[in-house]
């Protein structure tokens, strides 16, 4: 579904954002990439997307290679993301027939039954909603679509406590319904444990841990806590 | 796809629709009543050099919004969004530059439509008539990438770059667009001036080029070359997947 080996990306300066990244995920996995602010998660997803372009390795996202534009198979990806805006005159209503048209596999009874569930109105202008309720309407949006990837970055963290349970288990329904994957790059692990099943470590642009959780995590210990002594161990172990 | 974007962009910019309608009513009431007395009064050669401005203007319009630029207003959309859109991003590209010609078809119009309601192009040479419509195409697609290019600059500028980058983008902007300016200028002046006439005109040397005979048969071949070459250039600037080769240099959108 997703894999990366060797995995790196510099800038133009010369300077090495990522490097060494080597994870594969199988259909239905549930990933969550972490790292200290800087880290790189954003420019790890960007590159799933195909927004920026790899210095080295191999990446392969639905079998394709991000980097040769494989607009088909971004058919079959929803992407959420903070960098995402929608001109503020629009409602809700407008974005999201804008945006069905582009995939097929638009789900509107679901839109409409997300809509309830995320405590959405159609007519609200996007401009005068919350962070928050912007990113409510692009998980609408991205889950109606009925993707088999969803790729979020940081969109939990201006989620209120209760969307973003709710959003963790709308992933987690459809990971178990439709086998949806997800890779979620988030600050915030606390409370991951029960969805996610596999973990990204990244630390300055290093991939310092990927484990499944079950056996990364150790008894009786919770998932930040665990990320929080690989962070540490690393953050030592430099010079 | 193309007519989902545009049916979008109309209802977006509607009330910029109407005030370019309002503006070319009041132009032609005006000049139906005092003939073309605006233009004198405010010493152009005609009155119609000023709806010609405000259509540039118009045209000039929806740049940053449809670039998905990084700083445009919260009216705009941002690029990430258009980039993960299951659409061919050269395919994207295309229907970008189809979205911002809309916006060019009013001063394309007047352009069009002044030179008879005039009657300057009724004593037109065929000669004059080829360069005038290559010459239209060639300002138009010209115009339009430097606006392109101009607006992914500013990206540039507005990013992390050093204060000396900043200095040499702005630098280039300033010469590029008086190059184009000079460039155009040039090659409709020498359409549109007779030969006798311009060498009378003592212009500065680098221009002395607009009343050399025959001189705009190059050069809007010149900028039609240009405007394809910077068409190639902003492509890999709007979207990494549209250039060649690792680390494409370019704003990353935000």
């Amino acid at each position: 579904m997703v894999s990366a080996g060797g995995l790196g990306y510099r800038l133009g300066s010369g300077r090495d954002i990522l490097a060494e990244i080597d994870f594969t995920l199988s259909p239905g996995s549930f990933l969550a990439v972490v790292g200290e602010n800087g880290a790189g998660k954003t420019t790890l997803l960007d590159l799933l997307m195909g927004f920026r372009r790899r210095a080295r390795g191999s990446l392969s996202v639905l079998g394709q290679d991000p980097d040769t534009d494989p607009w088909q198979a971004r058919s079959r990806i929803a992407y959420l993301s903070e960098k995402i805006d929608m001109p503020g005159d629009w409602v809700v209503a407008d974005f999201l027939g804008f945006h069905r048209r582009f995939y097929r596999s638009y789900d509107r009874d679901e839109e409409r039954t997300l809509m309830g569930r995320l405590g959405l109105r159609s007519d609200t202008r996007l401009g005068t909603m919350s962070a928050g309720e912007n990113r409510r309407v692009q998980i609408v949006a991205g889950l109606a679509a009925r993707p088999e990837l969803l790729i979020a970055d940081e969109i939990t963290a201006v989620l209120d406590i209760l969307g973003r349970r709710l959003f963790l288990a709308l992933l987690k329904e459809r990971q178990q319904t439709m086998g949806l994957t997800t890779v979620l790059a988030t600050n915030v692990p606390e409370g991951l444990d029960p969805y996610a099943d596999h973990v990204l470590v990244i630390s300055r642009g290093r991939q310092v841990a990927f484990s499944r959780i079950a056996s990364y995590v150790p008894d009786g210990g919770s998932l930040a806590d665990a990320i929080a002594d690989t962070l540490t161990t690393h953050a030592r172990a430099l010079p | 796809m193309l007519g989902h974007f545009l049916k979008r962009d109309f209802r977006d910019f509607l009330l910029w629709w109407i005030v370019i309608g309002i503006v070319t009513i009041t132009f032609a009431l005006l000049h139906l009543v005092s003939g073309d007395s605006l233009g004198p009064a405010l010493l152009l050669p005609s009155g119609y050099f000023l709806l010609f401005l405000a259509y540039l203007m118009f045209a000039n319009l929806p740049m940053n919004y449809v670039l998905g630029s990084l700083w445009r207003t919260q009216h705009g959309w941002s690029r990430h969004y258009l980039l993960a859109l299951p659409l061919s991003h050269w395919r994207l590209f295309g229907i970008l530059h189809a979205r911002i010609a809309v916006f060019w078809l009013p001063l394309i119009v007047a352009a069009s439509a002044g030179g008879v309601l005039f009657g300057w192009t009724l004593r037109f040479s065929a000669r004059q008539w080829t360069l005038s419509c290559l010459g239209l195409f060639t300002s138009v697609v010209l115009w339009m990438e430097m606006n392109i290019w101009c607006a992914l600059l500013m990206e540039r500028i507005r990013g992390y770059i050093s204060a000396g980058s900043r200095v040499r983008a702005w630098v280039s902007m300033i010469a590029v667009t008086y190059g184009v300016m000079g460039l155009v200028g040039a090659a409709w002046f020498n359409v549109l001036v007779p030969d006798r006439a311009a060498s009378y005109l003592d212009l500065p040397r680098p221009l002395a080029v607009a009343y050399w005979p025959g001189a705009s048969w190059a050069l809007f071949p010149v900028g039609l070359l240009l405007a394809a070459l910077w068409a190639r250039w902003n492509a890999r600037r709007w979207c990494v997947t549209l250039g060649s080769g690792p680390n494409v240099k370019r704003v990353d959108p935000a």
